[in-house]
């Protein structure tokens, strides 16, 4: 059976991004996908292309910066890592997605 | 700030597009790269691995416009375009556009002329010093209506025994 997919609701990419960036280091745009894909293990239904455009939202908002350099197969790629505004960004936004969970958790539990 | 700082880099990207634009095409095609050499490795013939890959990466164009319209104002974009649009309807009909270029020249013209006239005989001060020291003349002829001014004058020597005289009717 092909497992559920879900879409990855507005926003949420960001947030991905920005942690995948945290926990790997510089990425490129493919390796940042990837990564998500292998985290995600086929429950996200995800367009790779879609990325990029979040990847620039990131960077206009300055939580990443953008650099061209070479990758291990001597192919020029841009690489990706996260700023300090990003992290302290992505601490916040994590916290405040844990505390919506909690709370629509907490509502749901009550109807059961 | 960080609103701020996206306006910033939006008003940036106004002017860098171009390059942008190429740049991420560029960044697109080596994802792709690496995408159809992954299906390679997994045993797909090449014919059928770049196909596969665009199906995973998406719409490319699509997502190119999105970055576009991210990193530009639209406003600005859409200024620029009409601008464009007007030049070349200007282009397509000469004579009208002549016409209408003459007719706004000769209005601004026209106008510029009367306002520097007004503001220079009615408005403007007159480059006098003293103000105050100077007296006006009107000559007041009830049979002709209003009364009229002569002009404004200073006197050369102010007369010791000089008084104002409202009306000698």
């Amino acid at each position: 059976m092909k497992p559920l997919q879900s879409d990855v609701p507005y926003g949420m990419l960001d947030l991905i991004v920005l942690n995948t960036l945290r926990s790997m280091g510089p990425l490129h745009g493919y390796g940042i996908a990837r990564r998500i894909e292998q985290m995600a293990q086929g429950s996200l239904a995800l367009n790779q292309g879609t990325i990029y455009p979040a990847l620039l939202r990131l960077q206009q908002r300055g939580w990443i910066r953008g650099q061209w350099g070479t990758s291990q197969n001597n192919r020029r790629a841009r690489f990706y890592r996260i700023t300090a505004a990003g992290r302290k960004q992505l601490e916040a936004e994590t916290e405040s997605w844990e505390r919506t969970v909690a709370v629509v958790g907490r509502l749901l539990e009550g109807q059961s | 700030m960080n609103r701020a700082s996206a306006f910033v880099s939006r008003m940036l990207g106004v002017v860098t597009r171009r390059r942008a634009d190429a740049e991420l095409r560029v960044e697109i095609q080596a994802h792709l790269d690496l995408l159809t050499e992954e299906y390679v490795r997994q045993g797909l013939s090449p014919e059928d691995a770049r196909p596969a890959a665009r199906r995973e990466f998406g719409g490319v164009e699509q997502i190119r416009q999105v970055c576009r319209d991210q990193r530009g104002l639209r406003v600005v974009d859409t200024l620029a375009q009409d601008l464009r649009q007007g030049v070349r309807l200007l282009g397509r009909n000469r004579a009208f556009s002549a016409v209408a270029v003459l007719t706004l020249a000769l209005g601004i013209g026209a106008t510029v002329l009367v306002f520097s006239y007004v503001t220079a005989v009615l408005m403007a001060a007159a480059p006098v010093v003293d103000m105050d020291q100077l007296a006006g003349v009107w000559s007041d002829n009830r049979s002709q209506g209003e009364p009229k001014a002569v002009g404004l004058f200073r006197p050369a020597r102010p007369e010791p025994g000089a008084r104002s005289c409202d009306r000698t009717a």
